[in-house]
C-alpha cells in the first residue's frame, strides 16, 4: 500500500505535457506580444521569427493557433524579404491612403517591380478596388484585375476573386460579351460563373431573336390590316374580323386559368402565363389579318402562315418567361 | 353538309374536353411516376399539396384547352371522326395508366 502511494506521489509530482514550466509560458507570451507589435509596425520578418518562437516555447498556449496561422500567412507572403508586403499593407490598412488617387497610382507603379508571388496579385486587387469603388473609375480597374488573374504565381483564391470582380465589373457596365470572354480565358478559375455567363449570353441571343420575330410579325400584321381594311368595308370592321370571340376566349383561358392555377399553388409567378395568353392572341390576330389582307392561298401558304405564327407564339412564350421570371427557363435548360 | 348548330358544337366541345382531360391525366401520372417520386401516402398525415389534386386540376385545365379545340373543329363542315379517335385514345390511356402507374 505504501509503495502504491509512493508511485502515485511521484507521478503527480511530474510536470504534465499540458502544463509547461511557468517561465516557458511567460517567454511564449512575451514572444507573441512582440510578434503582434512587429506585425502592426510592418516589421514582418521580425514578426515571423517571434511567432515561431512563441509557438515553440509553449505549444499548449491558447494563442499558439493564432501564432501558427499568422506565421504560415507571413511565410506565404515573404517574397522580396517582405518589402512588397510592407508596401501593400501600408496602403491597405489606411482607409485614407487606399482612397487617394496619387497613392494608388504610386502603388500601381511599384507593383511592376514586385517579385513573383502572392503579394503582387493582392496588390493588383487593392488597386482595382480603389479605382472601381473608391475613386469611381471602373475602367481603370480592368488592367489590374486582368494582371491579377493572369499572374500564375499568385494565390488561386486571389485569382478567382479577381476574375469574379472583373466579370461583375463588365456586367455592371452591360458588357456581357466582355465578361464571358474573361471567364472563357480562364475556364478553371470560376467554372460556376462561366456556366452562368454562357446561360445569360444564350438567353440574350434568344431574346434578340424573339424580339426580331415579334417585330417582323407586328409589321406584317400592320401591313395586312392596311390591305384588309378596304376589303372589309373600313377600319371599324377590323377588330371583329381579326379577333373573333372564340380566339379571345381561348387566349383569356390559356393565360388566365393558368395564372389562377399558379396562384392556387402559391409558389409561382403567374405573370408569364398572362403574357403568354396575350402573345397567343396577338399571334392569332396577325394570322387572321394576314389571311384577310393577302388571301387564304393554297395549302403551302396556309402551312407557312401557321408555321410563322407558331414561331411567333414560341417567341412570345420565351419573352413572357424571360422578362418576368427567368427561373422557369432553368428547368428547360435555357 | 350543313354547318353544325351551336348546341351541337358545345356538346362536341364538352366531349373533346373530357377526352383531353383524361389523356392529360394519364400523361401527367406517367411522367410523374417516371421522373418524380412522391412519398408514400401512408407516411403523410395530411398534405395541402396533394399530388392527385394537382394532377386533377392540371388535367381539367388541359381539358379546357381541348374543349376550345373541339369547339373550333366542330365548326368545320366535316364529319366528326376525330372524336371517336379521341375517345379510343382516352380509354386506352386510362387503362394503361391504371395498369402501369396506378
Amino acid at each position: 500500500m505504501s509503495a502504491f502511494a509512493l508511485v502515485a506521489t511521484l507521478i503527480s509530482a511530474r510536470p504534465s505535457r499540458a502544463d509547461p514550466p511557468p517561465e516557458a509560458r511567460i517567454a511564449a507570451q512575451q514572444s507573441f506580444d512582440r510578434a503582434e507589435r512587429a506585425f502592426q509596425a510592418l516589421r514582418f520578418a521580425e514578426a515571423l521569427a517571434a511567432y515561431r518562437e512563441a509557438a515553440a516555447a509553449d505549444p499548449s498556449a491558447r494563442f499558439v493557433p493564432i501564432a501558427r496561422a499568422r506565421a504560415a500567412d507571413l511565410e506565404a507572403h515573404a517574397e522580396g524579404d517582405f518589402a512588397p508586403l510592407a508596401r501593400l499593407s501600408a496602403v491597405r490598412r489606411d482607409p485614407i491612403q487606399s482612397g487617394d488617387r496619387a497613392v494608388i497610382e504610386a502603388l500601381a507603379r511599384d507593383v511592376t517591380t514586385f517579385p513573383p508571388g502572392r503579394v503582387r496579385g493582392e496588390a493588383e486587387l487593392v488597386i482595382a478596388d480603389a479605382w472601381w469603388h473608391r475613386l469611381g473609375d471602373p475602367l481603370r480597374a480592368v488592367p489590374p484585375l486582368e494582371a491579377a488573374i493572369a499572374d500564375e504565381t499568385g494565390d488561386r483564391l486571389t485569382r478567382s476573386l479577381a476574375l469574379g470582380e472583373l466579370v461583375s465589373l463588365h456586367r455592371e457596365r452591360g458588357d456581357l460579351d466582355a465578361a464571358l470572354a474573361a471567364a472563357d480565358r480562364f475556364p478553371d478559375l470560376a467554372p460556376a460563373t462561366r456556366r452562368e455567363l454562357h446561360t445569360l449570353v444564350r438567353r440574350g441571343r434568344l431574346r434578340a431573336a424573339a424580339i426580331a420575330v415579334l417585330a417582323a410579325l407586328g409589321l406584317l400584321g400592320l401591313v395586312s390590316l392596311a390591305r384588309a381594311a378596304p376589303r372589309l368595308g373600313g377600319v371599324a370592321e377590323l377588330p371583329r374580323a381579326v379577333s373573333p370571340p372564340l380566339a379571345v376566349a381561348f387566349s383569356l383561358y390559356l393565360g388566365g386559368a393558368a395564372a389562377v392555377l399558379v396562384r392556387l399553388r402559391g409558389d409561382g409567378d403567374p405573370r408569364p402565363f398572362v403574357w403568354l395568353g396575350l402573345g397567343v392572341l396577338a399571334s392569332f390576330t396577325v394570322a387572321r389579318a394576314w389571311r384577310l389582307g393577302f388571301g387564304n392561298g393554297g395549302p403551302t401558304a396556309r402551312a407557312a402562315r401557321g408555321l410563322v405564327c407558331a414561331i411567333g407564339v414560341i417567341a412570345a412564350a420565351f419573352l413572357a418567361v424571360e422578362r418576368t421570371d427567368p427561373s422557369y427557363l432553368e428547368g428547360l435548360g435555357l | 353538309m350543313s354547318a353544325p348548330r351551336v348546341g351541337d358544337r358545345l356538346f362536341l366541345a364538352a366531349a373533346t374536353g373530357l377526352g383531353a382531360a383524361i389523356v392529360a391525366y394519364a400523361i401527367l401520372r406517367g411522367v410523374e411516376r417516371a421522373f418524380y417520386t412522391e412519398p408514400h401516402p401512408a407516411l403523410l398525415i395530411w398534405s395541402d399539396r396533394s399530388a392527385f389534386l394537382w394532377r386533377a386540376q392540371e388535367s381539367l385545365y388541359a381539358g379546357g384547352l381541348g374543349a376550345f379545340g373541339g369547339y373550333a373543329l366542330a365548326g368545320f363542315k366535316t364529319r366528326v371522326r376525330w372524336l371517336g379517335a379521341l375517345i379510343v385514345a382516352a380509354v386506352s390511356a386510362l387503362l394503361l395508366q391504371a395498369l402501369i402507374a396506378p
